[in-house]
């Protein structure tokens, strides 16, 4: 019954993944899909899945579990570190094993058949990683994974198992069930609920919490279990229990320690759910073989000398037996050293436990082929009956052991016992519990009895108890002596418990009196007795019975008195058992003579009902053993003839029997181990036979895929636009679609024929050629084929036909009309050329900001502008060469175009470059309909436009300036002239005259083709063309051009003098002749105006606004104005600085 | 004894103008000069009460005579066709700027408001 020990803290729940480990085999893949397909994402485990395989077939479980999960399916490699969501799948051909969380490939140990991978990957995953495992059984036949899951389960994982009603084969499911250790049975899509309810509803973090709430309830817990079940777990080690508590509650998802004490109180099954996780059993056979074997040699081997001396049975009591299987081991050491030893002991072995499910699983005795491992090879010769699955032992070794309920706290202890096997039960009861115990062990052994005990057990403060026999092998003797104080039998007044006692099958006799002194009388002095049951089955005995019974070692199991009884005494069991039970009283047989094997005893049996039914037969011998004499035969003979010839042919007959029971016995012990072999055999095949069922639903699984495919390439086949022809590699047609029809002549039933029958009579094509020399050449062969009309144009690729091996086995060719593609490739192509040429000639740089690689694209005039001669340059170089105070502009700007994807313009000022000032207007343009995020933009040399609106800008401020300035001298001339007119015609002729002068020396001045000035004949010409009819007008001089500036004063000049002239003079009403002449004369120009006139020079008026606009203007050309009359001549004469102009 | 004004202005009639206007107005004309040159050379040995001054000369801006009647705080008033009033107001901020055309008692007025 030894709970296990959970050697680990709860890991789950701490970041750790679990591990959820699934064996499965025939039928697996079916549970495998159902479970994996209800994943959802994510799942925070990993999965391992170990299925078997057949070991000389590549697995496509990968891919078959893969197509139905989201999650990430692998076939283990080994040294994969384990991963969530995964599922990692045993490789064929090895064994799989888990190590910090690492999985690793092992080579199988055992023969084929005898393999047991889930068992070694669960019992690895165990121990890796404690209560952070999960194990789950899915279809299969046989009891692999059975083993694997008790490791789980004593390591704190969870166990659950398929459902055996929803598995394919349901021998792995029903034998892990059997167990009866199971957490959770459910259909393959639920599991991974299950799974996911109890690893991800521990609550992170606050285990302490609640550890210390479940550990306030335990007190609770333990009552309700104490009046359900009857067993009190109070004084069991509190860890334990609250850990063992706590598992409960997350596999009913319950939170709160309140609540699940309210569900056991209520829910009877939980009561025994939870008293069956308290007693979890971890045993098997030969649990540690070390201290088995001190065990043979310090006690068995000694007990069996002593019994066989004293001619006693040897009493073992095996308390927390659970199910069986240190029993069994005991019983097997006793049979083999008796064997051994050749001694013949009566060996009792009482196995007690108090979980009847246990006991019952015990008393079958049939455990899983798994364990049969643990049990030592000579021992397996002798002792085991291999079935089916499953393995028994033979009754010599069922018949030593008595397996009942019975509780070492609760119930009075067996008395007088040669050895108590008590291994890893004291390690899970306090230390209040531990030293009741002690006592009562102590006081159950006989002086010099034995106490085993587990490894980590000890005798405590026990020591004047039990003396050490060998410590490491936990070996006690009991001391001699009465205990000395007094053996707190617990009350057994909880023995009105509502748990239903199961009737052992043979509840061991104790005695009530415990006095050492009856126990001697009864076990020295009594006479030899039998407690017979109405069927004259043994049910006790007593005494020195070897005189009386014989045991035959080839029917052990035989417990009829009858059947046992020597001769003499045979014959009256039967009339007495009869008789006594009958008349209900006590009867007597009188001398009667017991054949034993060292002769005939004469004896008095006395039969004498009890009142519980059975009935005590008591031999009271009457004398000594009379040795029969050789010759007796004889002389008996004539007085008894007809019974000894009867009597003798009985014994000839018994002869017989026995030889031909020995025959019979042998000839069973051949069929038995030809039925090992069989056994062997079908295990052989039954694995073959699962192995063949996982390949069988592989196959399933891959043509259903080749179905799929098959129809998809079908649907392509007839829907592409494609031509395809497929050759073979005679050049045969094998498949084609539908559009090659259009080009072919090609119908459904010229498959196979050869592919120049139907040459096309759309293309010219050499194909025979080019076919051949691609499947030689193994390249793929590209062409642009026309029509014959030149109206379409087709690709052509012809490409090897691969097989899967890599071998060329044909061509295929593929057409693909691009005749429109082509049109529009053209037609592209030519815009492209008109648009390039357009922005070529305006001159236009186009850019583009690629954010993808943070650089900017240049055209061939963007490169100009910038000085660039990439291309590409990056956009930190670019924004380097744009001016300073628009570089962050600029780059915002893009950026913001980029991420915005709103357009901007902007005008940019470059630095200088060779005396130009450029100027650059730049519009930009988010790209949007593909490649967001990209800015196309363009830039235009605007310097002209630039330059030339500023010159027009500076040209209207000086045209304001003189239009202004013309306004005044306008005024100034009016206010001038009016100061010498009263009379507003001459006032107006005057001023007009003037104005007109000013006019035409302006238009002198502004005339386009003279930028440096006018020359001075001009001028006068201008100015005297009115009058150039009236008289005779020389002009002479070398060419002097007259600056701009001094175009006006000299106009005014002129003007002044042509105006008196025209008024007093030649160019008027006086006839004469004018000459105007100039000439340079040491810094100077000297312009002599001079008019002769046929009459005399009158008065002349040298006051008057005439003379001071002459004198103004002199002055403006720093010059000296002389006028001089002379009769008939006028001279008037200008002499002024010869930088006024330009003397050539 | 009647106050003398520097006139500098290059449109020989405005200048002309002006300098019977003043005249007439009973002033003393110093000038006008059109040009820079010869009104500085003028104001190197004399200091007039006030000054008018055009803008743009044959030989450039007015500034330096601007900037030499400052200098001995002799007032004086821009009559200019020139819009540039933003750069003048700034440079001279005591200067008035009277755009031409103006009408001549404003100058006048101006000038004696100066001279006053």
């Amino acid at each position: 019954m030894p709970p296990v020990y959970m050697n680990d803290e709860t890991k789950a729940g701490m970041g750790v993944v679990p591990v959820v480990g699934i064996g499965s085999s025939a039928g697996g893949l079916e549970a495998l899909r159902d479970l994996f397909s209800a994943a959802v994402l994510p799942t925070g485990l990993a999965f391992v899945v170990v299925q078997h395989l057949d070991p000389h077939h590549e697995s496509m479980l990968a891919q078959l579990i893969a197509r139905h999960t989201s999650l990430n399916v692998l076939q283990c490699e080994g040294g994969e570190q384990i991963e969530a969501e995964c599922v990692y799948i045993i490789p064929p051909g090895h064994g799989l094993a888990i190590r910090k969380g690492r999985l690793e490939l092992a080579p199988f140990t055992q023969p084929r058949g005898l393999r047991r991978p889930i068992d070694d990957f669960f019992i690895s995953l165990a121990n890796d990683q404690h209560a952070n495992a999960a194990c789950i059984i899915l279809s299969g036949t046989g009891a692999d994974g059975t083993t694997g899951l008790r490791a789980v389960k004593e390591n704190g994982g969870l166990c659950v198992v398929q459902e055996p009603e929803t598995a394919k084969y349901d021998g792995m499911p029903t034998s892990a069930v059997s167990t009866g250790l199971v957490d959770y049975i459910k259909a393959p899509s639920e599991i991974l609920d299950c799974l996911n309810q109890f690893f991800f509803r521990r609550p992170i973090g606050a285990t302490g919490d609640k550890a210390s709430l479940v550990a306030d309830h335990i007190d609770d817990l333990c009552r309700v279990l104490r009046s359900a079940i009857g067993h009190d777990f109070s004084n069991y080690k509190r860890s334990t229990v609250v850990r063992r508590v706590e598992r409960r509650m997350h596999v009913l998802g319950i939170d709160k320690a309140a609540a699940y004490l309210q569900r056991i109180k209520a829910d009877n099954d939980e009561c025994e759910a939870l008293f069956r996780d308290l007693l979890i059993n971890v045993t098997n056979f030969f649990r540690d073989k070390s201290a088995f074997d001190a065990l043979v040699d310090k006690a068995v081997v000694p007990l069996l000398r002593e019994a066989e001396k004293n001619d006693e049975e040897i009493r073992v009591w095996v308390p927390g037996c659970s199910s069986g299987e240190e029993a069994y081991s005991i019983a097997m050491l006793f049979a083999d050293a008796a064997k051994a030893l050749d001694l013949n002991c009566n060996i009792q072995i009482f196995a007690t436990d108090i979980d009847e499910s246990m006991l019952q699983i015990a008393r079958e005795g049939s455990y899983p082929l798994a364990a049969l491992a643990d049990i030592p090879l000579n021992f397996q010769e002798q002792f085991v009956i291999p079935l089916k699955e499953r393995f028994t032992f033979n009754s010599a070794i069922r018949g030593m052991i008595r397996f009942s309920a019975h509780s070492l706290v609760k119930d009075p202890p067996f008395s007088k016992v040669d050895l108590v096997s008590c291994r890893n039960l004291l390690i899970y009861f306090d230390d209040k519990l531990q030293q009741t115990v002690m006592p009562l062990l102590h006081y159950a052994l006989r002086p010099g009895g034995f106490l085993f005990l587990g490894t980590s057990e000890s005798v405590g403060r026990f020591e004047k108890l039990f003396s050490a026999i060998d410590q490491k092998t936990r070996l006690f003797e009991r001391m001699p002596g009465s205990p000395a104080y007094p053996i707190p039998l617990p009350a057994s007044n909880r023995r009105d418990s509502t748990r239903r006692e199961t009737p052992s099958v043979a509840p061991p006799r104790t005695r009530a009196d415990d006095s050492l002194a009856v126990n001697k009388i009864v076990d020295r002095y009594v006479p030899a007795c039998l407690v017979l049951d109405t069927d004259g089955q043994i049910v006790a005995a007593y005494g020195p019975l070897s005189r009386f019974l014989e045991f035959p070692v080839s029917r052990s199991n035989e417990s009829s008195a009858t059947a046992l009884a020597r001769p003499g005494i045979k014959e009256n069991i039967g009339p007495l058992l009869r008789q006594a039970g009958k008349a209900g009283r006590r009867v007597v047989a009188r001398d009667v003579d017991a054949v034993t094997d060292f002769g005939t005893l004469t004896v008095d049996i006395i039969c004498d009902p009890l009142p519980d039914g059975t009935l005590l037969f008591v031999f009271q011998e009457k004398g000594k053993i009379a040795v029969p004499v050789e010759n007796d035969l004889i002389d008996l003979e004539p007085g008894d003839g007809h019974v000894e010839a009867l009597e003798s042919e009985l014994r000839f007959t018994k002869h017989r029997l026995r030889t031909a029971i020995e025959e019979l016995e042998t000839a069973n012990e051949e069929l038995k181990s030809s039925n090992e072999e069989m056994m062997s055999m079908n295990e052989e095949l039954q694995s073959t036979n699962e192995e063949l069922t996982t390949v069988n639903d592989e196959l399933k699984g891959k043509i259903d895929q080749i179905t799929t495919a098959n129809a998809d390439l079908r649907n392509f086949f007839e829907s592409t636009s494609l031509a395809v022809v497929v050759l073979d590699k005679d050049l045969r047609v094998r498949s084609f679609t539908q559009a090659a029809t259009t080009l072919f002549p090609l119908q459904q039933s010229d498959k196979g024929r050869p592919f120049t029958d139907v040459a096309s009579h759309v293309l010219d094509y050499d194909y025979v050629t080019n076919v051949r020399k691609v499947m030689t050449e193994g390249w793929d062969a590209f062409d642009t084929v026309p029509d014959r009309s030149h109206s379409r144009t087709f690709t052509l690729r012809i490409l090897p036909y691969r097989t899967s091996d890599g071998t060329i086995d044909g061509a295929t060719i593929v057409l693909n009309d691009i005749t429109q593609a082509l049109d529009v490739q053209n037609e592209l192509a030519s815009e492209q050329e008109r648009l390039d040429l357009a922005v070529h000639s305006a001159g236009i740089g186009v850019w583009e900001f690629l954010p993808e690689d943070d650089s900017i694209a240049l055209n061939s005039t963007m490169r100009d502008f910038f000085g660039f001669r990439a291309e590409n340059v990056k956009f930190q170089e670019f924004l380097n060469a744009i001016p300073e105070s628009k570089r962050d502009d600029v780059a915002k700007a893009i950026r913001m175009a980029s991420n915005t994807h709103q357009g901007f313009d902007l005008t940019l000022k470059l630095e200088p470059t060779a005396s130009i000032t450029r100027w650059l207007k730049v519009f930009a343009r988010p790209v949007t309909h593909r490649r967001r995020g990209r800015v196309m933009g363009v830039c235009i040399d605007v310097t002209a436009e630039n330059d030339r609106a500023e010159a027009r800008d500076l040209m209207l401020g000086e045209m304001n300036h003189r239009v202004k300035n013309l306004f005044a001298m306008i005024a100034g001339i009016m206010r001038i002239a009016s100061r010498n007119h009263s009379e507003v015609p001459t006032f107006v002729a005057d001023i007009e005259g003037r104005i007109l002068a000013l006019g035409q020396a302006h238009s002198l001045a502004t005339r386009q083709d003279r930028e440096s000035g006018i020359s001075l004949a001009e001028l006068l010409d201008v100015i005297l063309a009115p009058y150039s009819m009236q008289s005779a007008i020389a002009i002479e001089g070398h060419k002097f051009t007259v600056r701009q500036e001094f175009i006006t004063p000299l106009t005014l000049i002129f003007h002044e003098w042509a105006t008196n002239a025209v008024k007093h003079g030649v160019l008027g009403a006086v006839e004469g002749s004018l000459s105007v002449r100039w000439d340079a004369n040491e810094g100077s120009l000297v312009i002599v105006w001079s008019e002769h006139r046929t009459t005399e020079i009158g008065h002349f008026d040298s006051k008057g606004f005439g003379t001071v606009l002459l004198s103004t203007a002199a002055r403006q050309l720093k010059a000296t104005l002389d006028t001089e009359a002379d009769g008939h001549t006028l001279t008037q004469k200008l002499k002024m600085p010869i930088s006024v102009g330009k003397y050539e | 004894m009647n106050k003398t004004v520097l006139l500098v202005e290059d449109e020989m009639f405005v200048a002309l103008d002006l300098q019977m206007i003043f005249e007439d107005g009973g002033w003393q004309v110093a000038g006008p000069f059109p040009s820079t040159q010869e009104a500085l050379k003028y104001l190197a040995v004399n200091k007039p009460d006030c000054a008018v001054l055009d803008v743009r000369l044959a030989d450039g801006d007015v500034y330096p005579v601007a900037d030499a009647l400052a200098a001995i705080d002799v007032p004086f008033v821009f009559h200019s066709g020139h819009a540039d009033n933003a750069q003048l107001n700034v440079r001279y901020p005591q200067s008035k700027l009277c755009s031409k055309p103006c009408k001549p008692s404003d100058l006048l007025e101006e000038a004696h408001r100066m001279a006053a």
